[in-house]
């Protein structure tokens, strides 16, 4: 096989996988409360221990991705401080779209454990 | 700097606040978060101008969020739609201009001979304004307002070709000579005219991100 279509593909598959994990990290965190775009990714950083780190590239971004498609809302709200946050909440869609993507990521780790054994690792 | 290291994300200047709002407020944030953390001031802002290196691929990547589904739509509705709407109101204004009352006005060069329609002339800047509005309204960028304001010229253009290919300026000055002059009077004045009307326009910007609430 072609390395160069090889590698490419396994890019592709590399940068699905984790985009697919951010959305589901965002969503899990939405699900518990309401959040601003900080506050997102310091708690899935924390949370991760570190292993999963947004930057405003890839954060932002994928809030509004994830806000066109119905999944998630966002509201403006004035912190005691006097600053403006922009809030983001799970929407209807994007709690019925949590349950099967848990359970979709969940298959995907057994799978994996049991190919790779990386949750043993 | 948010706003400059981003640029344009082609979004309304409003929407555009908000998102360079939201940006600066995270970049605050990390830079309070860096100095609780003991690091020192040049390496909190170091950290936060890190973060502002990707500034383009981070516009790019706005700009796919916000548009990537409907970006056909919004060409549709930004471009062709305002485009073949100009086009359409010259061309019937001419087609009225041929069967009613307004004389054929007629420019002179030597032995070339051009029809002009001065009426027609006088009103393209509101074909281009025209154009260029609907592309505005749709939250067409400069470019879309440029280029559906302009449109009209491209049956112009486009006819010039034609006759240019087939051999069809047939008059006595060499075929260059009648090629010059076919664009000038028949691209470049109506061009300028078109041209009076979108400008007011091309500050315009688009709108895809929800307002704030």
């Amino acid at each position: 096989m072609n390395i160069g279509i090889l590698y490419s593909n396994m890019k592709r598959i590399r940068s699905n996988i984790s985009r697919g994990s951010a959305e589901v990290a965002i969503l899990a965190l939405l699900a518990e409360q309401s959040l601003y775009g900080f506050e997102i990714s310091r708690r899935i950083e924390e949370r991760s221990q570190g292993a999963l780190r947004f930057t405003l590239a890839s954060l932002y971004p994928m809030l509004y991705d994830l806000e066109k498609r119905g999944l998630v809302k966002s509201r403006w709200e004035t912190n005691s401080a006097g600053r403006d946050r922009r809030y983001y909440s799970l929407t209807a869609s994007g709690k019925k779209e949590l349950q099967p993507l848990r359970r979709e990521w969940n298959s995907f780790f057994q799978a994996l454990d049991r190919l790779a054994g990386v949750t043993r690792a | 700097m948010v706003r400059k290291r981003m640029g344009n994300v082609g979004v309304t200047s409003a929407q555009q606040d908000e998102i360079v709002a939201e940006l600066a407020s995270h970049l605050e944030d990390l830079y309070e978060k860096q100095l609780e953390g003991g690091s020192g001031e040049h390496e909190a802002v170091a950290r936060v101008l890190g973060e502002l290196t990707e500034g383009r691929r981070l516009a790019r990547n706005i700009r796919r969020a916000t548009h990537e589904e409907d970006e056909m739509n919004d060409r549709t509705r930004r471009f062709w739609l305002p485009g073949f709407v100009s086009l359409t109101a010259a061309n019937l204004l001419l087609m009225l201009l041929q069967r009613t009352v307004f004389p054929l006005s007629v420019f002179r060069a030597g032995s070339v001979v051009m029809a002009q329609y001065v009426p027609l002339l006088v009103a393209a800047p509101l074909f281009g304004a025209t154009g260029a509005y609907l592309s505005h309204r749709a939250g067409g960028g400069r470019l879309a307002c440029l280029g559906a304001g302009l449109f009209p010229l491209t049956a112009m253009v486009g006819t010039i070709c034609v006759l240019a290919l087939t051999g069809n300026f047939r008059l006595a000055a060499p075929l260059p000579f009648h090629f010059a002059i076919a664009l000038l009077f028949g691209v470049m004045l109506p061009g300028a005219a078109l041209l009076l009307g979108v400008l007011p326009f091309l500050k315009a910007s688009k709108p895809m991100i929800p307002t704030r609430n």
